[in-house]
């Protein structure tokens, strides 16, 4: 069975299915590392990317350039995760290791407007539980 | 008299010269601390910085506490391991303490962020402390993210990547005091005395290291640079022509 994580923005989530298959190593990291309460910031100099820092150092693996909406790839010259969601002008490589599901991008997409008019987001991250409510939705429950 | 910015710079950066000389280290680059004439020390002693002149850092605090939780009912504001301590007697236990100043400094913005919000200078205001701090926070990073590379690689001797250390988180402690971010000072001299000191004893010692500090002082980075309204200064910014 496959492995994802969710990113929780208040009451909306993105799950992001891990590639195990191509970058195991980093993969089992980041599930290693979760769950990771941090804040979202977005790219200055690459398009439409959303970075978020996580508490763990990796080498590269599956490393990409050219990278598509939706890829997730970690960066360890910062150890952040970056989170594509359109058009991007890649400034370096990323070792791609999840990916947004599809039907989860354009949320991905109002969070980077979201940030670009505001500065950052809260964010929590943590390993995919379909059942599991948001941290919104436990503190109604 | 209140002191003026100028007077509180330089209390700041004599403190972390004196103490660090105090402690043995080489701050003038000639490596003629007091002790066995290999830069170390005669003995431990405690970290002293500040502490007559400056309540809050006799203050301690737990993770997940904006405020001193060492003292029961005190509320000063907490910082980094503000109790006396001798120097970390191995890789192991430098790692632990880094790993420990990164939990304190993640989810909340840490201490250090706090006072730069509040920190101006003539004639310039916030902006050089906020962007400088940026700045010199991100190559302190570039720059162990170099020595990691080279601990990595292993041509070059522990000693000497042991040393390079010492030399890197000592010029931006001493830097940083301008900025007042005095946690990341106490954690940078840490490591100062930790690599003059005893030293890692491998290279893969170095390269674990270094990561653990690149991740308590990037993550230290972070907040700095998230409080920059990075999306509205295009729309300022006219060169010179």
């Amino acid at each position: 069975m496959s492995r994802a994580f969710e990113v929780i923005v208040g009451n909306d989530r993105v799950v992001c299915d891990l590639l195990d298959d191509v970058a195991p190593r980093v993969a089992t990291r980041m599930a290693d590392a979760l769950p990771v309460d941090s804040f979202a910031v977005h790219a200055k100099f690459a398009g439409d990317e959303l970075i978020v820092m996580v508490p763990f150092f990796e080498n590269p693996q599956n490393e990409i350039f050219w990278v598509k909406p939706g890829d997730i790839g970690y960066y360890p010259g910062r150890q952040t995760i970056c989170m594509f969601y359109g058009p991007t002008e890649p400034f370096g490589q990323v070792s791609v290791f999840a990916r947004a599901r599809e039907e989860h991008l354009p949320l991905l997409r109002r969070w980077g407007q979201q940030i670009l008019s505001a500065g950052s987001l809260p964010v929590t991250i943590r390993m995919f539980d379909p059942d599991a409510p948001t941290t919104a939705e436990g503190a109604l429950s | 008299m209140p002191a003026t910015t100028a007077d509180l710079e330089a209390v700041v950066r004599d403190a972390v010269l004196q103490a660090l000389a105090a402690r043995g280290f080489d701050v003038d680059g000639t490596g003629a601390g007091a002790g066995d004439g290999h830069g170390r020390p005669a003995g431990p002693r405690p970290v002293a910085l500040l502490e007559a002149d400056a309540p809050p850092h006799v203050h301690g605090r737990q993770s997940g506490s904006e405020y001193c939780t060492h003292c029961g009912g005190c509320m000063e504001p907490a910082v980094y391991e503000a109790g006396s301590r001798t120097t970390p007697s191995s890789t192991a236990d430098m790692v632990d303490r880094l790993d420990r100043f990164t939990e304190l400094v993640w989810r909340a913005e840490p201490q250090d962020i706090t006072r730069l919000r509040q920190l101006t200078r003539p004639p310039m205001g916030r902006m050089p402390g906020v962007f400088y701090a940026n700045f010199n926070l991100f190559w302190l990073g570039e720059n162990l993210q170099t020595l990691r590379d080279k601990a990595r690689v292993g041509t070059v001797p522990v000693e000497h990547l042991n040393e390079m250390l010492a030399a890197a988180c000592l010029r931006s402690a001493i830097r940083l005091s301008k900025w007042k971010l005095l946690d990341v000072i106490f954690l940078l001299s840490d490591v100062v005395g930790f690599a003059q000191r005893t030293g890692c004893a491998s290279h893969d010692e170095v390269r674990e290291l270094i990561e653990h500090l690149l991740l308590a002082v990037d993550r230290v980075q972070a907040w700095v640079d998230r409080m920059i309204p990075w999306h509205r200064l295009d729309a300022v910014l006219e060169p010179i022509p």
